[in-house]
């Protein structure tokens, strides 16, 4: 009896040992697999495909011999990092015009190079997590529990008043509607945005600064993004905030989306000096 | 003079053995006390005991929970170190070096989950083992200080636990140790105090990261490995674990 | 074809019993053993490696983008603020030096019109020739080189993790 037991005992420690041992192996191979290091390779494939071997022949040794690597902008100025050009390899590269994701070309190449990857990153105008290297952590929804979630596509315009004073210089037309409008209907009678607004509402001066966690969605129909929060506060005030003494101002979805666009442009974030236009600092004429 | 001087060609070629002999050493007498000698003459075998008892062996009467819950503490050890190489206790690079792990080092994500999963398995699994030992009175005479130690290393578990869910620095820490060191005031007399002391100042911000960080991976761990060595001992010295008597 | 036989152990083979038999399946049980320890602790010490080197370095990047070729004329050297690094165009090509005293790291001074001496050394007085080559003073070497190239969108990138030890000039 008692070797048998003894016998069984030892039979159980090596299971178990060589499937602890196993596990420990697969642990190691999935740690390999990383979903940028697929990207990379893709990105390098076709790379190879596209350029010419005899006219450049350094760089495509350079290209040959490319290894996966996380890449990231360091941006001391801006206080963040951004590694979305591990997967987005082709967002400065004019060949990848056509890609699919995340391969493709950033679609208005006047914009970067006003501000190069190098030196902007992309979080500042995209928002995101811009520390992860997965799809899902760099928060891609707008909808996600981040504080600065990803922008959504038609509302872009709304980074762009981080910075820039003069809409209309930068050509900022949802801005420059928006801001129109923010006057024309008297909102900063009752939300204080400058010094001497009223006070009666919520302040908007840092409005752009709230994560999507500071927002009630019990009663929006459509995405929980900050961006249709405001959409559908808009449209119905009493509806997305019961009580609210605000009423429905009418306008139509041009206007609904440059208001919207103009209030989330508001923040109270600060960066150093080197990131903002001369206009802000170089009084209008 | 000794009979074991060699020249030099002999002694060259006896290093191997010699050196053995010097690392492993045995002592003389009857077969079992050679056998005994190796285990005792070695800082970490001699941690086990030479003999055990075959019902010590049987799963079913202790469920080995005391031996996973101190399997568990080695886990939390070896992963907190490799963890504590990237982790930055500061209020501005806490959340992100904790985001680094995630995405940016080698088994950063292994690592991190084993060693919060091994935590909350540990809590549950010391406190089944107490319900063990309680269970089966193994708490009755000699083995009454054990009982004590125990607790103690309970505590230090909870203690451990709470430091070191502040350490990521996300909401659910900051509010998980507000909530708890407000309860910390409700001591009598002393509680205000006690929280000042805890959280190095009225709220809980940098000076509370940086106590927690040096609680949880240097005081905390001497303490516990120094009770969980007192612990071992008096399980050796008061006769075995506790099991049932022989038929 | 195992069996007991009457004192319990197990025979493999029919024809012979006890230790010889015995004794190779504990021999190999102990090699399997001794592989698996050897496997184990060897994986481990790779995958601790691989841990410890880190993947990202909050350094700025060795390899960046200096502007296209246009920004650079012929006959010109600038300097890449920010990088300690020097762009010198000529007509045979494009190199790209390095500023970093070889003493003990101070960035030298360009020195223009001046034939023989290229860089000067605020600090405590090293020349270097226009190609780097160290003409006197406390540094021991030459100014060392980077690696160029231009990359398909015509942008001029060095690398400064590289040497550029034949000293060879891009040509575009």
């Amino acid at each position: 009896m008692e070797r048998a037991f003894l016998r069984k005992l030892i039979a159980l420690c090596v299971i178990c040992g060589l499937a602890s041992f196993a596990l420990l192996g697969l642990v190691a191979f999935r740690d390999g697999k990383r979903e940028w290091k697929d990207y990379q390779q893709e990105y390098q494939s076709l790379l190879l495909e596209k350029i010419d071997r005899v006219a450049n022949p350094v760089f495509f040794q350079r290209v040959t011999s490319m290894k996966p690597e996380i890449k990231q902008v360091m941006l001391d100025g801006l206080g963040r990092v951004d590694r979305c050009t591990t997967c987005h390899l082709g967002i400065e590269d004019s060949l990848f015009t056509g890609a699919k994701q995340p391969l493709t070309t950033h679609p208005d190449p006047r914009l970067l190079e006003s501000h190069p990857v190098e030196k902007f990153g992309c979080t500042i105008c995209h928002g995101g997590k811009g520390l992860a290297t997965t799809y899902d952590g760099a928060t891609h929804q707008s909808n996600a529990h981040w504080p600065d979630p990803m922008v959504e596509k038609g509302f872009m315009q709304s980074r762009c008043g981080y910075c820039h004073n003069n809409y209309a210089a930068i050509e900022a037309d949802e801005l420059v509607l928006g801001q129109k409008l923010f006057k024309d209907l008297h909102c900063s009678g009752c939300h204080k945005v400058d010094p001497g607004d009223g006070v009666m509402a919520p302040v908007l001066t840092a409005f752009a600064d709230k994560g999507t966690g500071s927002f009630d969605f019990t009663h929006i129909d459509g995405d929980h993004s900050r961006q249709n929060w405001v959409l559908e506060h808009f449209k119905n005030p009493q509806k997305v905030t019961p009580g609210s003494p605000m009423r429905i101002y009418a306008m139509n979805d041009t206007q609904l989306k440059a208001l919207t666009t103009y209030v989330l442009s508001l923040t109270e974030r600060v960066f150093t000096r080197d990131y903002y236009p001369n206009e802000k600092f170089v009084a209008e004429e | 003079m000794n009979k074991a001087t060699y020249s030099l060609a002999e002694s060259i070629k006896l290093l191997p053995v010699n050196i053995r002999n010097s690392v492993i050493r045995r002592g003389g007498g009857s077969e079992d006390q050679e056998r005994a000698s190796v285990v005792f003459g070695n800082l970490f075998l001699h941690l086990h005991p030479v003999r055990v008892h075959l019902n010590t062996l049987r799963l079913g009467y202790t469920l080995g929970l005391g031996l996973i819950s101190f399997y568990l503490l080695v886990i939390l050890i070896i992963s907190g170190i490799l963890l504590m190489f990237y982790y930055i206790p500061s209020i501005d690079m806490a959340y992100n070096s904790m985001l680094d792990l995630e995405f940016a080092v080698s088994f950063g994500v292994v690592l991190r989950n084993m060693h919060r999963w091994a935590a909350h398995a540990m809590v549950a699994f010391v406190f089944f083992h107490m319900c063990r030992v309680f269970y089966t009175a193994s708490y009755k005479s000699p083995r009454e200080f054990n009982w004590v130690v125990g607790v103690c290393l309970l505590l230090l578990t909870l203690f451990l636990s709470f430091t070191g869910y502040l350490l990521p620095w996300d909401q659910l820490a900051f509010w998980a140790i507000t909530v708890g060191t407000n309860i910390v005031t409700y001591v009598p007399w002393i509680g205000d105090e006690l929280r000042y002391l805890m959280l190095g100042g009225t709220e809980v911000g940098q000076m509370a990261l940086l106590r927690f960080y040096v609680l949880h991976i240097a005081v905390l761990p001497m303490v516990m490995a120094a009770l969980v060595g007192v612990h071992f001992w008096r399980i050796r010295k008061d006769g075995g674990l506790s099991r049932p008597l022989d038929n | 074809m195992a069996f007991e036989n009457s004192s319990g152990e197990t025979d493999l083979s029919v024809e012979t019993s006890g230790k010889p038999v015995a004794e190779n399946r504990r021999g190999f049980v102990k090699k399997l053993a001794v592989t698996a320890l050897a496997l184990g602790a060897g994986g481990l010490t790779v995958q601790f490696g691989r841990f410890m080197t880190p993947n990202v370095l909050y350094e700025a990047a060795k390899v960046f983008k200096v502007g296209k070729l246009g920004d650079f004329p012929i006959g010109s050297r600038i300097v890449i603020e920010g990088r300690g690094v020097e762009i010198v165009r000529g007509k045979e090509g494009i190199h790209a030096i390095s500023l970093v005293c070889t003493h003990l790291g101070c960035l030298v001074n360009p020195v223009k019109n001046d034939p023989e001496v290229g860089y000067a050394c605020p600090c405590h007085g090293s020349r270097f020739a226009p190609t780097g080559k160290v003409l006197g003073g406390a540094a021991p070497t030459d100014l060392p080189w980077y690696e160029m190239y231009m990359d398909h969108m015509g942008t001029l990138v060095v690398d400064a993790s590289t040497v550029n030890h034949k000293r060879t000039k891009l040509v575009v």
